[in-house]
């Protein structure tokens, strides 16, 4: 379970407070046209609707800003990279995934942005596959293999 | 009956219109989404009505995409309001929006009187 960052609750805020702030000017222009403050609040109410509705489809436009930095990211890397020796063969990958909060190895290690691509695009030797059984652990083991060697049949 | 007769006289926006009214807003300095709103309502002689379900997606989706940039500023009754202003991409943006818009307008009116249109070729 992780929790929203700290950054996104300040924006949760942030949005909350500007959409407050449309009500507000909305009721004092209609006091100011002469309504009465009741009738004011009812109708600029009325008028915006649903202000956690409105909220969550702002919201939305969030996600990928996000992503678009993370894509700028991306680029300033594979640029970085290109740069230096010994990286010389790098180019632009596709980027199946992207995710986040992700916790890789501990719990306190600061959430870093992650992503997911095709695995011949960038090929580790090694891979880590977590199986959950309920059964006898060991008898899975041929099966596992089994499924990978479907997969890939060069693996060891 | 007054009530629903102007109401009916309301247009719906057409998908990407309201980035361009929004845009073309802004270029008349800052402005709040309230403030957007109430621009837009006044200069279409009351018949568009931007819907604040659409305003505000659109308001923070132009800003995702670098055409408008958000500052918090105090208004006249010293209130945090956050504030929209045209960036450099947005005036570009917004000069291409707006011979999209001709092209738009003149492809309709071609529909509507294809006669004219022949007889103007």
């Amino acid at each position: 379970m992780t929790r929203p960052s700290w950054r996104r609750r300040r924006r949760d805020e942030e949005l909350s407070e500007e959409l407050q702030g449309h009500l507000r000017m909305a009721i004092r222009d209609r006091i100011a046209r002469g309504e009465s403050p009741e009738e004011a609040a009812d109708s600029a109410r009325r008028e915006f609707g649903n202000v956690d509705l409105v909220a969550e489809v702002t919201r939305d436009m969030w996600g990928w800003r996000w992503l678009d930095q993370f894509a700028r990211d991306v680029r300033h890397t594979l640029r970085t990279m290109r740069r230096s020796p010994g990286y010389t063969a790098i180019v632009p990958t596709t980027i199946i995934g992207v995710v986040g909060d992700v916790r890789q190895s501990d719990l306190v290690t600061e959430i870093r942005p992650m992503a997911y691509w095709p695995h011949p695009q960038l090929p580790y030797s090694a891979m880590t596959l977590a199986v959950r059984t309920s059964g006898e652990r060991l008898a899975m083991v041929p099966l596992v293999e089994h499924e990978i060697r479907g997969l890939d049949p060069d693996q060891q | 009956m007054a009530k629903s007769d102007r109401y009916q006289n309301r247009i719906e926006l057409l998908q990407g219109t309201l980035d361009f009214l929004v845009l073309q807003t802004l270029q008349w300095g800052r402005q709040h989404g309230y403030g957007i709103s109430q621009v837009i309502r006044i200069n279409s002689g009351d018949v568009l009505h931007v819907d604040t379900g659409s305003l505000y997606p659109a308001l923070h989706r132009l800003e995702r995409r670098g055409w408008i940039a958000a500052e918090w500023r105090l208004s006249e009754n010293n209130q945090r309001v956050r504030t929209y202003g045209l960036t450099a991409a947005g005036k570009k943006q917004l000069v291409h929006e707006r011979s999209r818009w001709r092209q738009l307008t003149q492809a309709v009116a071609g529909v509507m009187n294809p006669d004219a249109t022949e007889s103007g070729v």
